[in-house]
């Protein structure tokens, strides 16, 4: 599957990318925020995301904030930690930099045990690969700390 | 026509209750990580003296968990700091005293109950105790000063009754007594 990266929030500490997939019109993220509405019987938890996100905003995405899924290596965290019914997953690139993919209901114990949030999980599994692939051997740059520039189509089959 | 982006919309409704919750988590958060910095203590070394695992310590470093009093206070022990300052009217007039950096008395009245003064002063940057404080108010059992703050430069007006204001003339100093 291809997805492409777009830049969705531009702040003076941070860059918020998300990404969409080839023939659809939302991105991921876009997604996630319009699961689950103000009427929606989880929009305390979507609050609290939301609030955390204001507080990366203000403070960049600093690795502390994230809970890991999978191996540290992995890059990918998820927002909140605790004392949330629900999930939205993200790629940490640098503290100036991040790209969130979609998130849901998480009620499993392990993002593993649920066919839906695996899928998003592992999406952004593979798209940190290619993203770290390619600024690797700079298809990809990060210009002023905080755009990416260069390529911003991946193959993440 | 812009599209209308929808984080930025959907961060407009957060209610003001949970953006507090949510700001106050992550601050006290940062706050204990540099605390355990300053005192050269790990993560691990922290949840033991707290008789906690660490993965649960570990997500209290996270933000959005919901601190009690009780784990608030456990913690200021064991770090030897205050990890939250509560302005309440009781707060003692030397804390003030100490905040203040420079004064100037803009008036003053004598009356048959006392002196009271109008003064402007500027305290030191203490960014953790005063900050985002619209107001703030200091009693003790002689002094009761009402402290309004410009909050677009880091002053201070305030209305102090009964509040003893020495001038030395000669110095053209002023010190709160």
């Amino acid at each position: 599957m291809e997805c492409e990266l777009e830049l969705y929030l531009e702040k003076e500490n941070i860059n918020i990318y998300s990404f969409r997939n080839v023939g659809e019109e939302k991105l991921e993220l876009e997604k996630f925020l319009e699961k689950f509405s103000p009427e929606s019987e989880y929009s305390k938890d979507m609050y609290i995301i939301l609030a955390a996100i204001k507080k990366i905003i203000e403070n960049g995405s600093l690795e502390r904030y994230f809970r890991p899924e999978g191996s540290y290596a992995d890059g990918i965290g998820a927002i909140p930690i605790e004392g949330n019914r629900l999930r939205l997953y993200c790629i940490r690139i640098s503290d100036s930099i991040i790209v969130f993919g979609n998130g849901d209901v998480k009620n499993v114990r392990r993002w593993q045990d649920c066919s839906v949030l695996s899928t998003y999980v592992m999406q952004l599994k593979k798209l940190q690969i290619e993203i770290s692939k390619s600024l690797k051997n700079n298809a990809l740059e990060i210009e002023n700390q905080k755009y990416l520039k260069g390529s911003l189509k991946f193959n993440i089959k | 026509m812009k599209k209308e982006n929808l984080l930025e919309s959907r961060l407009q409704e957060i209610p003001k209750d949970i953006e507090e919750f949510v700001s106050l988590s992550f601050d006290v958060s940062d706050r204990i990580r540099d605390l355990l910095e300053k005192e050269d203590l790990s993560q691990k070394e922290f949840a033991k003296l707290l008789g906690k695992r660490e993965s649960e310590v570990s997500k209290w470093l996270k933000g959005t968990h919901n601190f009690t009093l009780e784990t608030i206070a456990k913690i200021s022990i064991v770090l030897k700091a205050k990890l939250l300052y509560v302005p309440t009217s009781t707060m003692p007039i030397d804390d003030l005293k100490n905040a203040i950096k420079d004064f100037e008395v803009l008036c003053e009245n004598r009356t048959l109950e006392g002196h009271s003064s109008n003064i402007k002063f500027t305290v030191s940057e203490q960014p953790t105790l005063y900050k985002k404080e619209d107001r703030l108010k200091f009693f003790d059992v002689l002094n009761n000063v009402s402290i309004n703050r410009n909050p677009s430069v880091m002053e201070y007006h305030v209305a102090a009754s009964l509040c003893s204001v020495e001038c030395d003339e000669k110095r053209n100093k002023y010190a709160l007594v």
